[in-house]
């Protein structure tokens, strides 16, 4: 606990993350390190979003805005989708719109919208082009998640929060295992005493409770 | 009069031991999110809406607005510490709450603040016991077409708000209206995009898709990308301020929770532009401007004023007219319709006890506020130093519990993760998540009342603009966007 000096200052280190993986190799096993390391970064770099138009003469289409341009696209996607899906229900008429007409409709603008996004990425430019996906911590706090939604209900409480936990904080847990374990127990023993007893809902603490 | 009346049974209603309580639990709680780097409002709220479910709708309400307010008022104190808004709000608080505290003067800025809360607050809580019944009475002759352009106000409004491409907000809502139209369709009974799964039948819960966008999003992004976090290079040396620093702030705070108060009633402006507005304001009126910036309780005053009075009156649209003014608005308005209380202008007279209760509760909130956030000053700023590794385990764990508890449902955890998933890529791409959350809770009652217009109008869509209410409010909308997309204002924010 830091708290005695409260000296945070980590904008000196501008690539303060980057660091800290260097910092913490000793400690984390290279296995784990070599997983994570894999080009998880894609680039959505201006070469690397160049097209070229089909007509044979070589035009260039340069995506100034990649940011846009993928936005616009998944509007287009979404909204296309939910244009045909909703042609399964019955559309109405605009007096009496059926249960398509509203999705349909928004569906409808939602294309419209994703046009003007993708013309838009097209033409202005951003500052910052490149799109960088850092999953690492994405997944484990996704991976902790979900064996929580898959074992709460059929192994009880304690366990999924253990599961959560573990994946969570899995990065923390390979360098500090015993500062992990004791939030663990804190978490889990202040979740049963104000869910379960506390507010009284309806969750089995251990897998003989169901 | 029958305001005091009114009020009299919203003391009644707010003063008793379980309320308060309730309102204690809000508002402490709300403190020291707006304190703790990495907690927002809208994570605390969605993660203990489930909570508020098991307690009375009055008693969930009070809870909520609770740490509402109370982020709102101690967000300015690490604007003024540390140079981090706590607050989007607070921004503005930082351009001359921190050159003061460099100065040593974060004692007497963070006492101007806190009685400037307070003052906003009491006034603003006037205001909406006093507009709140014309505007409830003047919109219960609203019909289907006056609802479905204050919804398309409401959405536009606070997706203009968000200060990314217009093109990529609206998009967002138009993604939170196709989501709330999965499950069961109201009218026809026909099941919407369920997939043939039964567990969609009821349709997706907004507090999932809440969790995942806003707890389970942030967490991954500040464990991916290290912020700079803080530096408390700044000392409390005394509170009181001097006799001049009050005689300086008094009529700042004044015009400051006018302007807050008035801005506040209109939907989808949102505190920023009130306490922007002001800010503004005192620089025009100053005699000597090259004070601001430099550390002018002025610039403190009247904006935190501002920011408090709006907080409060944003209550006003969302009680009378069932529209909310913002995210945070709009998660109340969900806990409402859970507890079978439909939001709009029948709300006043059906439910008084839960209108005037919650006023009055507001007021004590504030007061407690002012006791307990001067005193505690030290505490808070002690709380900065929370590392978030102990944190983030306990948001996570707390959202998953809540999720779950809702219907006893492992599947709705899985729809928060999916939204999780799904709101980092957004994210990454500068998508706001806030119009998409408005557009899900919205989108049923938009839906409705669109059908319902077209059913009255015979399927005749001038309908909006041949009425003249709801051509007021259509046009009103258009010019709020024209006016915020204005660079003057979007530069600054």
């Amino acid at each position: 606990m830091d708290g005695a000096s409260v000296s945070m200052n980590e904008s000196e280190r501008p690539e303060a993350g980057r660091l800290r993986i260097a910092r913490g190799k000793a400690r984390l096993p290279r296995w784990y390190l070599a997983f994570w390391h894999q080009p998880a970064q894609r680039r959505f770099d201006r070469p690397a979003a160049e097209k070229r138009e089909t007509t044979g003469v070589s035009m260039p289409v340069r995506i100034s805005n990649p940011k846009e341009f993928l936005v616009g696209v998944i509007f287009i996607i979404v909204g296309a989708g939910a244009f045909l899906l909703s042609q399964y229900y019955e559309m109405g008429s605009l007096e009496q719109m059926g249960p398509g007409y509203f999705p349909a409709l928004v569906g409808v603008m939602l294309v419209g919208l994703g046009i003007g996004s993708v013309v838009s990425g097209l033409r202005t430019t951003d500052t910052d082009p490149i799109i960088k996906l850092n999953i690492e911590p994405l997944a484990l706090v996704l991976a902790g998640v979900l064996g929580f939604a898959f074992l709460v209900r059929t192994a009880g409480l304690v366990l999924a929060i253990a599961a959560l936990i573990f994946f969570a904080c899995f990065r923390r847990l390979l360098s500090h295992p015993v500062e992990v374990v004791v939030t663990y127990a804190v978490l889990t023993v202040f979740s049963v005493l104000l869910f379960v007893y506390g507010v009284g809902m309806v969750i089995p603490i251990f897998w003989w409770q169901q | 009069m029958d305001v005091i009346q009114n009020l009299r049974l919203g003391f009644e209603v707010a003063l008793t031991a379980q309320n308060l309580l309730y309102c204690l639990l809000g508002a402490l709680p709300g403190t020291v999110v707006g304190v703790l780097p990495g907690m927002s409002p809208v994570i605390v709220i969605s993660m203990l809406l489930p909570l508020t479910f098991k307690i009375s709708a009055i008693g969930g309400l009070i809870m909520l607005a609770g740490i509402y307010y109370g982020s709102h008022h101690s967000g300015s104190t690490t604007a003024i510490m540390l140079n981090m808004p706590g607050e989007p709000s607070s921004i503005v608080i930082c351009f001359d709450g921190h050159p003061m505290a460099q100065q040593g003067r974060a004692g007497p800025a963070l006492c101007i603040a806190a009685l400037s809360s307070f003052f906003a607050g009491s006034v603003a809580i006037i205001f909406v016991a006093l507009f709140s019944p014309p505007i409830s009475s003047m919109a219960l002759k609203f019909q289907a077409p006056e609802y479905t352009a204050i919804i398309l106000l409401a959405l536009v409004g606070t997706s203009a708000l968000s200060h990314k491409s217009i093109m990529s907000t609206l998009g967002m809502a138009g993604l939170g209206l196709l989501i709330g139209t999965v499950g069961t369709d109201v009218n026809s009974g026909v099941l919407r995009f369920t997939f043939g799964d039964m567990r969609l039948a009821d349709g997706v819960d907004f507090v999932a898709i809440a969790v995942g966008l806003f707890a389970f999003t942030e967490i991954s992004f500040r464990l991916g990308a290290s912020r700079p976090q803080g530096h408390i290079n700044t000392r409390i040396r005394d509170l009181v301020p001097h006799m001049g620093d009050i005689r300086s702030s008094w009529k700042p705070i004044i015009r400051g929770t006018l302007i807050g108060g008035a801005l506040g009633i209109l939907p989808g402006t949102g505190p920023l532009i009130s306490s922007f507005a002001s800010y503004v304001m005192e620089k025009r009126l100053a005699r000597d401007k090259s004070r601001f910036g430099r550390g002018a309780i002025e610039g403190v005053a009247g904006p935190e004023a501002a920011d408090n009075a709006a907080a409060l009156t944003h209550f006003i649209p969302m009680l009378t007219l069932g529209i909310p003014a913002g995210t945070i608005f709009a998660l109340m308005l969900g806990a409402m319709l859970i507890h079978g209380i439909e939001p709009g202008p029948q709300i006043m007279s059906e439910h008084p006890d839960l209108f005037w209760g919650l006023v009055a509760s507001m007021w004590l909130g504030n007061l407690m506020l002012l006791v307990l956030n001067l005193p505690l000053v030290g505490i808070w700023i002690k709380l900065l130093g929370i590392p978030y590794r102990f944190l983030y385990p306990m948001i996570l764990v707390f959202s998953c519990i809540g999720v779950y508890s809702i219907r006893n449902e492992p599947f709705d955890i899985m729809i928060a993760a999916l939204a999780g998933a799904v709101g980092y890529l957004l994210r990454k791409l500068d998508c706001a998540p806030a119009p998409l959350i408005l557009g899900l809770i919205l989108g049923p009652m938009l839906e409705e009342n669109l059908r319902r217009s077209m059913l009255i109008s015979r399927g005749d869509p001038t309908v909006f603009v041949t009425r003249p209410i709801s051509l007021f409010i259509l046009m009103f909308t258009v010019v709020l966007v024209i006016v915020l997309y204005q660079p003057w204002l979007r530069r600054r924010a």
